[in-house]
């Protein structure tokens, strides 16, 4: 911030050292937890936090969540290293790494919590922790339009994950994680269950930019690259994976279930694919590839079947190693030459041989050649997407595309930026600081390791992950060599197609180019539509409503009110009136017309004083009829009341104009219509009530013990002074208030002196 | 009217004698920060006096005369009304404090004829009639009897009106929002003056067929069979347009954007919270008491209203460019949210989800508007170009103020009910409420009004978070900002919002109690059962 | 007597409200003041209209002789009338100093609160 930045960078430095310590102690609790969770055991902690709502703030660790958490801490542990040397001496790292510290607790008890309500907290955190982090770049208005676009869509998606998580807990009776996953056949048979799904589908899609919310993950690429690495390949955009994983029990095996995920997965991982292969940013490249591989693993979450789900988790290992990888090697060829544009870059490979090393460990991990622990991920794809019931060949059909162009992407990472004339053409470009290459060099080494010694990864990992996740014990075995079966060819396919299509890559381009000129409109350019179109309507919406014209709104509103009672009266069934020519005396009649004569001429007259006089006539007239009808307490209060109201309009009258027109010509007629079907209302409503038989106990009450218990003869000043003494306190008050805030606002201050 | 009953009264009685006081003091000394200090004793001398009679009513409501009733519901609300007019008073003694020299920007304007500006101004009637004002609040939500409910409403009301067009009268406000503030007084009176009219008609109504303006005695006189219930429900529905009125829920909303930007902040504060507060616990109150939520026709008018509210609110507040406009319509929209916990009230966890939403609104709105007003404040003193109301004026506040700027974010996050602040776990409320009884329709309008008003909120917070000097491009089409011009804050670009102490303080309880209560929510939880 | 009470109540709200919609505020106010009568006597209605005696005990009775008007609406319109003069009162106040602000009592054109785009489509519209 303001700080001098030499200040700043020392203490970056120091940070940068000290900072990638604080994930690494997560990772060390969960190495040591993992031999048992391996086992079977699920370790659980819990804290009463609103027990009137049934919510806790409560954790466990089962096999599936422990492989989420250990691959956000290990992968943590690096992207801190990485971030530590990448943001060197930027003035704000200190900013940096305390929202990343948010965010990996964010993600931590995302995945590790128990309870529903837990969890979704944590969820929102890493929402708004990742939009902080996106958007740390604010002085780039396109860094700030993606952040903005990030988060606006993963808060939608998150408020209709809470509705959807609030639905479940209600349906299942708890908020608890573990008790609802042992509800599942409930929840599936509720008739809320697919509104449940549906909206916590629409919170895991959006956080994993599932089609059609795919296009947020591509333009957040304006993040600082060690966010990418650690945000957009192994943690957050897996938080919706994790949920789908964790809820499968729950909510999947349902025909609505299968066919969503199966057939949104396959869509995003085709699309995205053909996405991947047309950009020529190294970065965008490999966002539209998390989201082929986001696709891919949404799609074998479709099934049940447990080689299909073991292939899903395996990949999700496998692709959390070497996209993050990726993503670091592009972030150091970025810091190193100034362009990640794959047309500038080339030669770099003896200038850098770490970093194309790391690059060619983790794309060949990519592409899935044996023996990387990439090559038995794609192996258990293809014969899980065989396996899967209801649509293999849609399955096979989208992971073998998605898997081709694929390769041909690895192909590119790997070889393109590394081979041939070298570009950029500068003598600074040399091999990076070892805190950068770390990283990616263990990451990938890993993937390496993991595949040469697969039952370390089959038995400790997945197999506890797959057993949880399917809640019945499977064998899962993960083999570099399997034999020459269909996956094996179905793989030598790949790699046939995927390095064809890498040798003609520019047609390839062009054609993809071409037929993407189809789609006159991306999911991109919608959403900005959509968001255009919705300011508009509120635009529109805020001339129709909020014109500040005080005439309009009155007749809205008494178009509203009449048009409600109306609607009351009209459905009333038993609705009489008896219309009987009212028997008045004479002196009656006069005091009625002269109410109505007043009362018409105040509203026709075009001078104010005109005006008054009617007033003056129609309280005279309102005043007797009080008297007439057994209210003369009423009938004189009415005549000093009226008396005073006239005495201050005749002595503010000189201050106002002499004439205030006659009523506005263009709307005289319709604004007497609704006057009069105001007036017309309010009468059937009168008649309509009055002909209810009527008794008033509290009126006999006053009227019994008034006497007796007051001592007053007047029962109506009894009432006011002596039962209901406390209100005519309060009248008085209000009087005393009514006066209090016209001299205030007249002016008329009270005198005082001033200190 | 037993000992009891009377001790049962002390709170109002307390807050009565205390603006008899005040007035009196105020007649014969004037001094602003006097002033106030006696305004915040009272206050808390009437806090006392309420915690005093808790104890009274472990077991049951005192009943005083058939036309209070004192319950610990009411309590609670007197405590939460009390505090929030402290808060409103700080806020205007900053907000009214520093102006009583005028501004040198001021003398050259056009002066009408008659102007009575020329007299050096009076601030302390502010006070007065916000006690006044709160009075009529307190003992609106103890009424158990239309007699009281309108005496109540009213007494609230007339002094609301002043209080709304106090500016008008001060001389540290310019011509345009003299202006402003006159309109907004006189759209209040006509508008609310108007709902007393339906109010009025809408007691009318039920008496005709009860004899009775008792809630307790109508319950029981319509479950004896006494008239139509039909006739009861069209009663309510003219009851129901005047409240809806001071509710401001759509279409009766009019008034709200211009009556919130015209009025003084402070005074917009208070409308927003304890005016519309009280309106609510009395109408919960009402409904229960008259049995209410078992009739179709009022309920279902509710529901529309609610629906409407959200929509129409959250709408109207997606371009706005005035944040105090702004907050009109997100309050709107959020008494809609009120509203589908309130459909509940018949249940014990609806008058629940309706309380704890209601002091997690009173606490945000109380909030936001504590910032905006302070912010204004400090660019009435500072004398910047650029109006501190227009949402840009907030632009890069982070890098400025980082503390005004984090709690501002806090507010609006809870605004948006975002985890960890006590606006999530009222919207969990009304999520749960809504579950509860089913009300899908209602439901869907809560998460797509929602979704809505995500966009504004964190509008604003990406506004704050920007640099400054960051070229605004991207924001020419929503602001008035052209991209050539410089920002309208970049007067103030290394300049940090300087706000007092006292400010600073009613900030930081605020935040405390928003973030205290959206982590260890089961606090307030138990207070209210 | 009531259908005739009912439509005179009916004849002030007509009038009231067809005053309220005009744009002048003095209008507005007097249409305040109709509209209030209105209510008063639709109380004064609701009560059921007896031409019998006022609601007084006579000297030497506990109770007074029936039948008697209802005493209950008529402390109700007391309190209506008392707290509407109130309200009349402060509105002339308010009305007053609007005139003397503003040069008007237009509604239309006192309109500062609101947008100045909006104002410019208004005028563009005629």
């Amino acid at each position: 911030m303001d700080r001098p930045h030499s200040d700043a960078a020392g203490a970056g430095r120091f940070l940068g050292l000290v900072f990638p310590l604080l994930p690494a102690i997560p990772l060390l609790f969960l190495i040591t937890q993992w031999g048992s969770v391996a086992e079977g055991n699920v370790k659980s902690v819990s804290f009463p936090w609103v027990p009137s709502l049934g919510i806790e703030f409560s954790f466990f660790l089962d096999g599936l969540n422990l492989l989420f958490a250990l691959l956000i801490s290990l992968i943590g542990v690096f992207v801190a290293i990485y971030a530590g040397a990448y943001l060197r001496g930027h003035p704000m790292l200190r900013r940096f790494f305390l929202y990343l510290a948010l965010f990996m607790v964010g993600m931590l008890g995302l995945v590790l919590a128990a309870d529903l309500i837990t969890l979704f907290i944590f969820w929102e955190l890493t929402t708004i922790s990742s939009y902080l982090l996106i958007g740390f770049n604010h002085d780039k208005a396109s860094a700030r339009r993606c952040a903005l676009q990030a988060l606006l869509l993963t808060t939608m998606g998150g408020l209709c994950l809470l509705a959807g998580l609030i639905l479940l807990g209600y349906t299942a009776g708890t908020f608890d994680l573990q008790e609802i996953l042992a509800r599942g056949d409930y929840v599936r048979g509720h008739s809320l269950y697919p509104a449940i799904l549906v909206l916590i589908l629409l919170g895991a899609f959006t956080k994993s930019a599932q089609f059609p919310f795919h296009f947020w993950l591509p333009n957040a690429m304006a993040a600082p690259t060690p966010v990418s690495a650690y945000l957009h390949s192994a943690t957050m955009v897996k938080a919706g994976i994790y949920l789908m994983a964790r809820l499968h029990p729950v909510l999947g095996t349902t025909p609505l279930w299968e066919w969503t995920l199966t057939i949104v997965g396959a869509i995003t991982a085709t699309l995205a694919a053909i996405l991947a292969v047309r950009q020529t940013d190294l970065k965008l490249k490999l966002a539209y590839t998390t989201v082929v591989a986001l696709g891919t693993i949404t799609m074998f979450f479709g099934s049940d079947d447990s080689v299909a789900i073991a292939a899903a988790i395996t990949f999700i290992l496998v692709h959390s190693f070497y996209k993050a990888s990726l993503f670091m090697v592009v972030g150091i060829i970025d810091h190193q030459t100034g362009t990640r544009e794959l047309d500038r870059l080339g030669g770099l490979g003896k200038l850098m041989p770490v970093t194309w090393f790391c690059a060619g460990a983790a794309a060949i991990s990519m592409a899935g050649f044996p023996p990387f622990l990439g090559f038995i991920g794609k192996e258990l794809k293809y014969e899980g997407a065989l396996a899967i019931a209801t649509e293999p060949t849609l399955v096979a059909g989208a992971a073998i595309f998605a898997n081709i162009l694929m390769v041909t992407v690895a192909g590119t990472l790997a070889l393109k930026p590394f081979i041939g004339r070298q570009r950029p053409k500068s003598d600074d470009i040399r091999e990076a600081h070892w805190s950068l290459w770390i990283g990616p060099l263990v990451l990938s080494t890993l993937g390496l390791t993991f595949g040469l010694f697969t039952p370390l990864i089959a038995e400790g990992l997945v197999q506890p992950a797959v057993v949880t996740l399917l809640g019945e014990p499977k064998i899962v075995k993960l083999k570099l060599w399997h034999g020459v079966n269909v996956p094996l060819i179905m793989s030598i396919l790949t790699f046939g197609l995927g390095v064809c299509a890498y040798l003609y890559q520019r047609p390839l381009r062009a054609f993809l180019a071409f037929l993407l000129s189809f789609f006159p409109t991306t999911a991109d350019r919608i959403w900005d539509a959509l968001l255009e179109g919705l300011k508009r309507l509120a635009d529109v919406q805020t001339r129709w409503l909020q014109h500040g014209i005080l005439r309009r709104y009155l007749r809205v509103i008494f178009l509203a009110a009449t048009a409600a009672l109306l609607l009351a009266l009209i459905r009333q069934d038993n609705l009489s009136l008896s219309v009987a020519i009212p028997a008045l005396n004479v002196k009656e009649w006069t005091a009625m017309l002269l109410v109505a004569a007043g009362a018409v001429m105040a509203s026709s007259v075009s001078a104010p004083l005109a005006a008054v006089c009617a007033l003056g006539a129609l309280g005279v007239g309102v005043a007797l009829l009080y008297l007439f009808f057994g209210a003369p307490d009423v009938a004189i209060t009415q005549l000093l009341v009226e008396t005073l109201f006239l005495v201050l309009i005749a002595a503010t009258l000189h201050r106002l104009p002499l004439s205030y027109g006659r009523h506005a010509t263009r709307f005289r007629r319709l604004d007497a219509l609704i006057a009069i079907a105001a007036g017309v209302v309010v009468t059937i409503t009168i008649l309509a009530v009055i002909e209810q038989p009527f008794s008033s106990p509290s009126s006999d009450y006053f009227v019994a013990n008034s006497m007796p218990e007051a001592f007053g003869r007047n029962i109506v000043n009894v009432i006011l002074v002596d039962f209901r003494a406390l209100d005519t306190f309060g009248e008085v008050v209000v009087v005393f208030t009514a006066a209090l805030s016209a001299a205030t606002l007249v002016g008329y201050t009270l005198r005082g002196r001033r200190r | 009217m037993n000992a009891e009953a009377l001790q049962a009264l002390t709170p109002i009685l307390t807050l009565s004698g205390v603006i008899i006081l005040l007035m009196l003091i105020v007649a014969f000394l004037r001094n602003h920060r006097l002033t106030l200090g006696l305004t915040l004793l009272g206050i808390a001398v009437t806090v006392w006096s309420t915690l005093n009679v808790s104890p009274l009513l472990e077991t049951d409501p005192i009943a005083v005369t058939g036309l209070l009733v004192v319950s610990r519901e009411s309590l609670l609300f007197y405590l939460l009304f009390l505090l929030s007019a402290a808060v409103v008073s700080i806020l205007a003694f900053h907000s009214f404090e520093q102006g009583t020299a005028i501004q040198p920007e001021d003398s050259g304007e056009k002066r009408n004829k008659g102007d009575f500006h020329t007299r050096p101004t009076f601030q302390e009637e502010f006070y007065l009639l916000l006690l006044i004002s709160l009075l009529g609040a307190i003992v609106l939500v103890s009424a158990s009897h239309f007699a009281t409910l309108f005496l109540g409403l009213e007494l609230m009301g007339l002094a609301l009106y002043a209080l709304i067009a106090f500016p008008a009268i001060h001389a540290n406000r310019n011509s345009r929002s003299k202006d402003q503030a006159l309109e907004a007084g006189f759209k209040y009176l006509v508008l609310s003056a108007l709902a007393t009219a339906f109010l009025l008609f809408g007691i009318a109504l039920i008496y005709a067929q009860y004899g009775q303006l008792q809630f307790a005695a109508i319950n029981a006189a319509a479950a004896a069979g006494q008239g139509t219930p039909v006739l009861l429900a069209i009663g309510l529905v003219l009851l129901l347009i005047g409240i809806a009125f001071k509710l401001s829920l759509a279409p009766f909303h009019f008034w709200t954007p211009d009556v919130y930007q015209g009025a003084p902040t402070p005074a917009t504060a208070y409308v927003a919270t304890v005016s519309k507060g009280a309106v609510i616990a009395i109408t919960l109150k009402l409904f229960s008491d008259i049995g209410a939520f078992e009739m179709r026709a009022p309920m279902q008018v509710f529901a529309v209203l609610a629906v409407t509210s959200m929509l129409a609110g959250n709408l109207l507040a997606l371009q706005q460019e005035n944040i105090k406009r702004l907050l009109a319509y997100s309050s709107i929209a959020h008494i809609g949210y009120l509203i589908v916990a309130f459909l509940v009230g018949r249940q014990e966890f609806g008058r629940e989800a309706v309380i704890y939403y209601l002091v997690a609104y009173i606490v945000t709105t109380l909030g936001a508007f504590a910032v905006v007003s302070l912010t204004a404040d400090y660019a009435r003193r500072a004398n910047t170009q650029s109006s501190p109301y227009r949402i840009s004026f907030y632009k890069g506040m982070f890098w400025r103020s980082p503390w005004l700027a984090t709690s501002f974010t806090m507010m609006l996050l809870s605004l948006a009910g975002i985890p960890l602040t006590i606006g999530f776990i009222g919207k969990f409320y009304i999520f749960a409420a809504g579950v509860q009884a089913g009300y899908w329709a209602l439901l869907s309008a809560v998460i797509l009004g929602s979704a809505i008003g995500l966009y504004y909120y964190l509008r604003i917070i990406v506004m704050m978070v920007q640099r400054p000097g960051a070229v605004v491009h991207d924001d020419a089409s929503s602001g008035e900002v052209s991209p050539g011009e410089v920002s309208p804050s970049a007067k103030l670009t290394h300049e940090g919002v300087s706000i007092a102490i006292s400010g600073q303080m009613v900030l930081a309880v605020l935040t405390v109690a928003l973030l205290a209560f959206g982590i260890f929510p089961q606090i307030l939880i138990n207070w209210i059962q | 007597m009531e259908t005739a009470l009912a439509i005179l109540v009916g004849i002030l709200v007509a009038t009231g409200v067809y005053l309220m919609l005009a744009r002048n505020l003095l209008r507005y106010l007097f249409g305040l003041v109709l509209l209030s009568n209105a209510a008063n006597l639709a109380i004064l209605a609701a009560g059921r209209l007896t031409r019998a005696t006022p609601p007084l005990v006579p000297p030497g009775m506990m109770e007074p002789p029936l039948p008697v008007a209802n005493p209950l609406p008529q402390a109700l319109i007391l309190t209506a009338i008392v707290i509407g003069f109130g309200l009349l009162a402060f509105a002339l106040a308010l009305l007053t100093r609007s005139y003397q602000q503003f040069q008007t009592l237009d509604s239309d054109q006192i309109r500062e609160a609101e947008p100045v785009k909006e104002k410019k489509m208004e005028e563009a519209q005629g």
